[in-house]
């Protein structure tokens, strides 16, 4: 088991550096020098230069790389050029209000898609199937920053039970929690149906059926473990994205987190904090897919000796 | 011997689909003794299957259903048993093994776990008694090293000692009963005569009647001690396991034992039996048999036969009226 984790992470690698090496390449290659931006348009050569050197853009890429690199390791991914503060500073004050958020509608998704997944399954073709799986389908049609306006008009706007914006109490993070659960489940609990379907078809079932077990022991031990095998792999990588998942949210409802700061260093071109809040969300994307692959290991025992 | 545990009258079992009704299994009847081996025998899509998962009730309904028929179970009627008294019979007193042993067992669960869990549901053991007594079964089954395989889970072994696993599986409550829908096929031609004697060998430990299904006239030969022969949801001839190999009487039942490869004598060209085996609605006046028969005169066409006695056979054809 420790085996098998150690050798996923270690395969983890390359991605990682690839990763970095895109997110070093996009914001070097990408139009307009990064400075242009701290010099404003009148300045002389020299100085323009000497800022230049100053940041160190005016070595080979190669280097600059490197240079990034061994930051990275260090967490340091630089100072943001219109705040003029560490990166990893404004990272770390932004990332446990967006954590809060994705972690919410996370648990919210799963404890609404798997129930409703499976209910769905076992009454397959009822209208207890139908309502699950058209609301299913509303859920993913619908956009979730569509989803959010909904929920803001209804809940904060017209019936005033929650803020419409900002955040602070728990009040703030109901809303764009259900936003993002919803639109979440909705997948889930599709995906939980048809691979509870699949499994219910399988001979093992009929086995377990034969032996004189209920329907509950049938669904919930011998269907719903195997059921869940790819489900977990979805929610691992579903995981990586609680950091990704809420940009649009935060922006919806204005609260200050991770996403936002990216969205805004994107607007107003502060290059370190984007390349600092890609790598972090990025991060979080690989972690979610170790995550999923050693669970799987966990509840597949044939992961573990191939 | 002659205790009669199993009989199954007038069995009809359908499936109704959007637009067909489909009589998988048409009025089929069979008794099946204490100790004794009925073999079913039949081409593919004959009924056999579903004959035997019928009496187990594991048919999913809809779209199948049971629509006539009687099947007597130590003289209670199963098809009357509400669905708590049916699990307390399947496992227990009925036991069933399945044609593919690689998908047959759960592959999350521990060999141990599995085969425990009816001891526990059953026989009301506790997890270490069902534990030791599964060893005990893998034993029994001829497994070797069974401490360790009561730990391993269903990938780590092979297509023979799966099967293995599900007949100390099936036998684990000691079952009346054991129906074993082709339990060899889908094995090595070694293994597959290993597995039969293993449940020949268990069948005379245990006393347990068996219902061998089978599409091998070989198995057959084997194991049975009556024989029945299901075609398209009937049977063509039932009796007991020499008369049959002896003296068959169905032109079909001829023709399945010519396409028999034999070591014995002169080598005669094989014989099969032209053509496929209608789908189950296809054939609606006369005789099953009538498209592939080549003894077909004109009332096969229309009528169908009745079970005709004849010494100890009962045979489904005109030929003999
Ligand atoms: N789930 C099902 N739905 C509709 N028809 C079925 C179903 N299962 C079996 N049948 C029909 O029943 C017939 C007999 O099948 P089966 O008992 O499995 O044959 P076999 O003798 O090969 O075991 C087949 O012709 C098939 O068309
Ligand atoms: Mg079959």
């Amino acid at each position: 088991m420790l085996k098998y984790a150690i050798k996923r992470i270690i395969l983890a690698i390359p991605v990682i550096i690839s990763m970095t090496i895109i997110v070093f390449l996009i914001l070097h290659l990408a139009p307009g020098e990064p400075i242009d931006l701290i010099v404003g348009p009148n300045v002389t050569p020299e100085v323009y230069e000497s800022i230049r050197h100053k940041y160190g853009l005016d070595q080979p890429l190669i280097v600059q790389y490197f240079k990034f690199l061994g930051n990275l390791f260090r967490l340091d991914f630089g100072d943001s050029i219109l705040q003029q503060r560490p990166v990893s500073r404004l990272i770390l004050e932004r990332l446990p209000v967006t954590l809060k958020l994705g972690i919410a509608g996370f648990i919210l998704s799963v404890i609404i898609a798997i129930p409703l997944g499976i209910l769905a399954a076992v009454n397959r073709n009822t209208i207890i199937d139908y309502t699950c799986m058209t609301g299913a389908m509303l859920g993913m049609s619908l956009p979730t920053f569509w989803f959010g306006l909904l929920l803001l008009y209804f809940f904060a706007y017209r019936m005033r039970i929650f803020p419409i914006s900002g955040y602070g109490t728990w009040k703030h993070l109901v809303l764009p929690a259900f936003a993002l659960g919803l639109t979440d489940a909705a997948v889930t609990a599709r995906m939980m149906r048809s691979s509870m379907l699949e499994v219910l078809g399988q001979d093992y079932v009929r086995t377990a059926r034969s032996k004189g077990l209920a329907e509950k022991v049938v669904i919930y031990q011998h269907a719903l473990k195997n059921a869940l095998i790819p489900i977990v792999t979805l929610l691992g990588m579903r995981l990586g994205w609680i950091i990704g998942g809420s940009v649009v949210l935060e922006t919806i409802f204005s609260i200050p987190g991770l996403g936002r700061l990216m969205i805004d260093s994107i607007h107003s071109r502060d290059y370190p904090v984007v390349q600092g809040s890609m790598i972090v969300l990025t991060s979080a994307i690989i972690l979610g897919n170790i995550i999923a692959d050693i669970l799987y290991a966990v509840i597949d025992p044939r992961i573990k000796f191939d | 011997m002659d205790q009669e545990i199993l009989k199954v009258n007038n069995l009809k079992t359908y499936f109704f689909t959007e637009d067909e009704e489909i009589p998988a299994v048409d009025g089929v009847s069979f008794s099946i003794s204490k100790g004794e081996t009925l073999g079913i025998v039949g081409e593919s899509g004959s009924g056999k299957s579903v004959t035997a998962l019928s009496i187990m009730r594991l048919l999913p309904v809809p779209p199948a259903k049971i629509v006539d028929g009687q099947i007597l179970f130590r003289d209670e009627d199963l098809l009357k048993k509400s669905e708590d008294e049916m699990r307390n019979i399947r496992g227990n007193r009925i036991s069933m093994i399945f044609q593919e042993p690689m998908t047959s067992l759960n592959p999350v669960f521990t060999i141990g776990r599995q085969i425990s869990e009816t001891l526990i549901l059953h026989q009301g053991m506790n997890n270490k008694e069902a534990i030791e007594k599964s060893i005990e079964m893998l034993k029994l089954v001829k497994i070797p090293l069974p401490e360790k395989r009561v730990r391993e889970y269903p990938h780590q072994l092979s297509g023979g000692m799966r099967q293995r696993v599900m007949i100390a599986m099936a036998l684990a409550c000691r079952p009346e009963i054991l129906i074993a829908d082709e339990p060899t096929t889908a094995l090595d031609v070694t293994i597959q005569a290993q597995i039969l004697e293993l449940i020949k060998e268990l069948q005379e430990q245990l006393g347990t009647a068996v219902m061998m299904i089978t599409h091998d006239l070989g198995v057959i030969a084997e194991v049975s001690d009556n024989v029945m022969v299901m075609y398209c949801g009937r049977a063509l001839e039932y009796s007991d396991v020499e008369t049959l190999f002896n003296n068959p009487k169905h032109p079909y039942t001829i023709g399945l034992l010519k396409s028999v490869p034999k070591l014995k004598g002169r080598r005669e060209k094989l014989h099969a039996i032209k053509g496929i085996v209608p789908m189950p609605n296809e054939i609606t006046s006369g005789c099953r048999f009538k498209t592939r028969c080549e003894q077909k005169t004109l009332i096969c066409e229309n009528k169908e036969p009745p079970f005709i006695k004849l010494g100890k056979s009962l045979v489904r054809c005109w030929k003999y009226q």
